[in-house]
C-alpha cells in the first residue's frame, strides 16, 4: 500500500476518523498501531511476524536495560538486543549477498559449489525500523529516559505507519513525549498538511515516476546505446527521480502524521544546492545522517580521537551507511565514494573555502552535484561494470552510442531545476501554507485532476521501500 | 520538505485558523468537490487541444492519414484487432462508401474513448464511427478506463456498470463482485495516465514516412504480416502455444462460445450496453446516431448474439463475429498469433462486417 494508491486514502480515511472519534490517549495509540499493523501487513500478512519480532526484542530489550543491577549487565542486554536485531537485518537483507559472494569465491579458486536455494523476501522498509528500534535501545542504555515504555507505546514508536516503510527514522526522544499529549483535531495545520501532501505527491507521482520511465530506466538498461551528453542527462534525471521519490514520500509521511497530530522530523533541505558533500549530508536524508552520526560515527570516536582515526570513522560510517541501503558491492562502493569525498573535504577545509563568495559557491555547487551524481551510478546501476561504463562516459570516455534525448529534455531539467531553486528560494511553501485551508483545499483538488493526466499508468513504488 | 518550510510556516501558535470537526469534514468535501470539477475542466480542455500538442507520434501521424486520405463516411476506432483485421478497401468496394481504419496497437479504452471524443467535435463528414469499446484493456482488467474520470457520471453511474458487467462474467457473490470492482475501479482513477497509456506505442522519428506512406496507401490498415518480422518474439510465442496445445485455438473459441451460451440475450445485450456506456455516456443523441460498437476476435464478446443495443433512446448498431458463421476463426493457421488474424483471413472477417453493416 503506497501514498498514490486509492486504497490508502481509503485506509487513512477509516483510521483518521476512528483516530479522532476515540478519546482517550490509550484508545488512540491503540487504534493507530492496529492501523499501522494493517498498513504494513497489506504489502504481505508474513512481515507482521517480523516487525512483531522487533518490538519484542525491543521491549524486553528496554525492560532489561532499565532494570540491570549492574552495568556488566546492562550492556550484555544492549549487546543481545542489538545483535538480535542485526542478526535480524543481515539474514533478510544479506544472506544472499554473503552466500553467492562465498559461492563465487569458491568457484573462483575451484571449489565446486552451488548456491543454496533458498529465497528469503525482503520485508520492506526492515531498514528503517530495525535502525528506529536500535536507536532506542541505545537511548535508554544512555539514559535518555527516565522509565521504561509499555508494550503498546513500544510497539506504536517502531510501527508508527505514515514512517514506517521508509522513514523519516524518528528518535524516541522525540517520538515518545508526543504519546503523553492529548492531540487536538483543532490543533492540526491543515494548510501545512496540504500544502505538504499534494507538493509531495506531485513530486512522487508526476515528476519522479515520468522522469523514471523517460529518461532514467533506458540509459542505465542500455548505457551503450547512448551518446555522452544523454547518459549525463539519464544520471542527472536519475538524480532528481531519487530526490523526488524519496523527498516526495517523505512530505506527504510527515503530512499524514502531522494530521493525528504527530510531527516527524525533516528529512531533506535542497540537497543538490549543498556546496561541498559535508554540507549535501546535512541535507539529505537527515534522519538517517543523523542516526548515522550519533549511533556509529560517535560510538566509533567521532574525531576525538585525532585526524587519522577521524577519517578512518568517517569511511566506516559512510561505507556501512551504503551497506545499510543494502548488500551490494554497487552500495559499498556508493558509500566509499561519500566516506573518501569526506575526509578529503574535512583534509582541505572544503566546506569553508565554499562556503563564501559567489564563484567558490557556484564551483562547489558544481563540483559536488557531479560528485554526487557519479556515486549515484553505482546506487542505481544493476552491476558494477555498467557503473563504470557509464561514470567513464560522464567523463569524456568513449561510448559507441549515438541516441540522443535532444534538446527539450535538457530544457525540462533545466526548468525544473529552476522550478526547484525558485520554489525554496522564495519559500512559496510558506507562503502557501499560511491560506486558509478551504482555499488550499480547493486548489489541491483542482491540481490533482490534471495532475492525475500526468500519473504513469500504474503506481510505481517508492525506491527506499527496498531499504 | 525544502519546497514547503511548513514547520515553520503552519504550527506557529496563533498565526493559523483553527479548524474543528465539522471544518475538517468541510475541507475534504471541498477537495472532493474541487477535485471534481477539476476533472470536468480538465476533460474540456483536453478536447480543445490541437491534436499534435497532446498525441504522440502514432496517433498524430494516423489522424494525419485521415484527414490526408479524406473525406471518409465511415471510420473505425479501436486496438490492434481493429488496425490489423479490417481492410478499407474491403469494405469500400463492399459497400461503395469510403472508410478509414483509425485502430492503433496498444489503444486501451481510454484511447478510444479520447479518439472518439476528438473525432466527434472535428468539422467532418463521418457518417459512421464504429468503435470497439474495450480496445487493448485485457478482457478481465477494469481497470485502465480514463472515463471513470471523466464521464459526467462519475462515478456512481460507471461504477454500477461495471459492478453488473464483472456481475456477469464472474457469476461470483454480489457482495465478492461490488467490492472487488469498486475498488479495482477507483483504483484506477487514481492511475489514469492517458499521457503515458499514449506514449506507449510512440514512433520513431525516422519510422514515420514509412508508417504515413504505409497509411495513406491503405486507408489506416496493415495486416500484421507486412509489421512483423519472421523473427518477431509473438510470432514464436503463439508456435510454442500451439506446440504445446495443437487445440488451442478451437479450445478457446469453445470457451468463449459457452461463456456467450450461459448468458440470456437479455445478458448479452446488458454486458455489451454496460461497457459501451463508459464510451458513450457524454455522447449527444445527434452524435450516438453516428455511432457502432464492434468487437473483433479474439475478444470473447465477439461470439455474443447481439445486433443491438438501445442507449439514450438511441439504436446503436453492434457487430459480433460468432463462429457459426465465421469458421475461418476456428483454424489455427489463419491466425498470425494469438491476437490477430494473419491478412487473408482479415479480409474474411472485413467481408463479414461488411455484409453485416453495408447500409445500417
Amino acid at each position: 500500500m503506497i501514498f498514490t494508491e486509492f486504497r490508502f486514502i481509503v485506509f487513512y480515511l477509516a483510521a483518521f476518523i476512528v483516530y479522532w472519534i476515540a478519546h482517550f490517549k490509550r484508545a488512540r495509540i491503540a487504534i493507530l498501531t492496529l492501523a499501522s499493523f494493517i498498513f504494513y501487513g497489506a504489502w504481505d500478512w508474513r512481515f507482521l511476524g517480523l516487525i512483531g519480532a522487533v518490538i519484542a526484542i525491543t521491549y524486553i530489550a528496554q525492560s532489561t536495560v532499565f532494570f540491570a543491577k549492574s552495568q556488566a549487565r546492562k550492556r550484555i542486554a544492549v549487546a543481545t538486543s542489538v545483535s538480535l536485531l542485526l542478526l535480524i537485518l543481515g539474514v533478510f537483507k544479506y544472506f544472499g549477498f554473503f552466500t553467492d559472494s562465498m559461492v563465487s569465491l569458491l568457484q573462483t579458486v575451484g571449489i565446486p559449489v552451488s548456491s543454496p536455494v533458498l529465497d528469503i523476501i525482503l520485508p520492506v522498509g526492515v531498514s528503517f525500523y530495525i535502525f528506529q528500534a536500535m536507536g532506542y535501545i541505545i537511548d535508554v542504555a544512555r539514559h535518555e529516559f527516565e522509565e521504561p515504555e509499555d508494550l503498546l507505546s513500544v510497539a506504536f514508536f517502531i510501527s508508527f505507519f505514515p514512517q514506517l516503510v521508509a522513514g523519516p527514522i524518528v528518535r524516541a526522544q522525540d517520538f515518545f513525549p508526543q504519546m503523553q499529549i492529548h492531540h487536538r483535531l483543532r490543533d492540526v495545520p491543515w494548510s501545512g498538511v496540504i500544502v505538504l501532501f499534494v507538493g509531495g505527491f506531485f513530486k512522487k507521482a508526476v515528476i519522479a515516476d515520468n522522469i523514471g520511465t523517460l529518461y532514467v530506466d533506458p540509459v542505465f538498461a542500455d548505457p551503450a546505446a547512448y551518446s555522452n551528453t544523454d547518459i549525463i542527462l539519464g544520471v542527472f534525471a536519475y538524480a532528481t527521480q531519487i530526490y523526488c521519490d524519496f523527498s516526495g514520500y517523505s512530505d506527504m509521511a510527515i503530512a499524514v502524521s502531522r494530521s493525528f497530530g504527530y510531527q516527524l522530523p525533516v528529512n531533506f533541505r535542497a540537497p543538490y544546492f549543498s556546496t561541498s558533500i559535508t554540507v549535501f549530508w546535512r541535507r539529505w536524508h537527515i534522519s538517517l545522517s543523523n542516526w548515522l552520526r550519533d549511533y556509529l560515527y560517535i560510538s566509533l570516536g567521532g574525531n576525538r580521537a585525532g585526524q587519522l582515526k577521524t577519517y578512518r570513522n568517517l569511511m566506516a560510517t559512510m561505507i556501512l551507511g551504503g551497506l545499510w541501503h543494502g548488500a551490494s558491492w554497487n552500495f559499498l562502493f556508493w558509500g566509499y565514494i561519500h566516506g573518501a569525498a569526506l575526509a578529503l573535504e574535512r583534509l582541505f577545509n572544503v566546506p569553508k573555502l565554499t562556503a563564501s563568495g559567489v564563484a567558490g559557491r557556484l564551483l562547489g555547487f558544481v563540483v559536488t552535484f557531479y560528485l554526487v551524481c557519479v556515486a549515484w551510478v553505482f546506487f542505481r546501476s544493476s552491476n558494477f561494470e555498467v557503473s563504470l561504463f557509464i561514470v567513464s562516459a560522464m567523463f569524456g570516455g568513449e561510448t559507441p552510442g549515438s541516441t540522443h534525448f535532444g534538446m527539450a529534455a535538457w530544457g525540462l531539467f533545466l526548468a525544473l531545476g529552476l522550478f526547484h531553486f525558485g520554489v525554496y528560494h522564495l519559500k512559496v511553501g510558506r507562503f502557501l501554507a499560511r491560506q486558509p485551508a478551504p482555499v488550499l483545499a480547493a486548489g489541491a483538488g483542482l491540481l490533482m485532476a490534471v495532475l492525475l493526466l500526468f500519473m504513469p499508468t500504474e503506481a510505481q513504488p517508492f525506491i527506499y521501500f527496498q531499504f | 520538505m525544502d519546497i514547503f518550510e511548513y514547520e515553520n510556516a503552519s504550527s506557529k501558535p496563533g498565526t493559523r485558523t483553527v479548524y474543528g470537526p465539522v471544518s475538517v469534514a468541510l475541507i475534504f468535501v471541498i477537495f472532493v468537490f474541487w477535485l471534481f470539477v477539476g476533472g470536468m475542466l480538465t476533460k474540456a480542455g483536453i478536447r480543445q487541444l490541437p491534436k499534435v500538442q497532446f498525441f504522440n507520434t502514432i496517433f498524430a501521424v494516423k489522424q494525419a492519414g485521415l484527414e490526408y486520405t479524406g473525406p471518409h463516411q465511415n471510420v473505425l476506432i479501436g486496438s490492434s484487432r481493429v488496425h490489423r483485421q479490417f481492410s478499407p478497401a474491403i469494405l469500400e468496394s463492399a459497400c461503395g462508401e469510403t472508410y478509414y481504419n483509425l485502430g492503433i496497437g496498444g489503444a486501451d479504452s481510454a484511447n478510444i474513448k479520447f479518439l472518439l471524443d476528438w473525432l466527434l467535435v472535428q468539422d467532418t463528414d463521418v457518417e459512421r464511427i464504429w468503435i470497439e469499446p474495450i480496445g487493448a484493456d485485457s478482457f478481465d482488467r477494469t481497470g485502465t478506463d480514463r472515463n471513470i474520470f471523466y464521464s459526467p457520471f462519475w462515478p456512481a453511474g460507471l461504477l454500477r456498470d461495471r459492478v453488473y458487467d464483472n456481475g456477469i462474467a464472474q457469476g461470483n457473490s454480489p457482495t465478492h463482485v461490488i467490492s472487488g470492482v469498486y475498488l479495482n475501479s477507483l483504483t484506477s482513477y487514481f492511475s489514469v495516465g492517458a499521457l503515458r497509456g499514449l506514449d506507449k506505442v510512440d514512433l520513431t522519428v525516422q519510422d514515420i514516412p514509412y508508417q504515413f506512406g504505409l497509411i495513406a496507401e491503405n486507408n489506416g490498415y496493415t495486416p500484421l504480416e507486412q509489421f512483423l518480422s519472421p523473427r518477431d518474439q509473438r510470432l514464436a510465442d503463439y508456435q510454442a502455444i500451439l506446440a504445446r496445445n495443437p487445440n488451442f485455438v478451437t479450445q478457446r473459441f469453445s470457451a468463449f462460445t459457452t461463456q456467450a451460451n450461459n448468458l440470456s440475450a437479455e445478458d448479452q445485450r446488458e454486458f455489451i450496453h454496460a461497457r459501451a456506456r463508459g464510451m458513450l455516456s457524454d455522447v449527444s443523441r445527434a452524435d450516438l446516431e453516428r455511432v457502432g460498437l464492434v468487437f473483433p476476435p479474439p475478444d470473447p464478446r465477439s461470439q455474443f448474439s447481439v445486433d443491438s443495443i438501445v442507449f439514450k433512446d438511441v439504436t446503436i448498431p453492434v457487430v459480433t463475429f460468432p463462429t457459426a458463421e465465421n469458421e475461418y476463426l476456428l483454424d489455427a493457421g489463419n491466425w498470425m498469433d494469438s491476437g490477430h488474424l494473419k491478412g487473408a483471413s482479415a479480409v474474411s472477417l472485413t467481408e463479414y462486417f461488411a455484409a453485416v453493416t453495408c447500409g445500417r
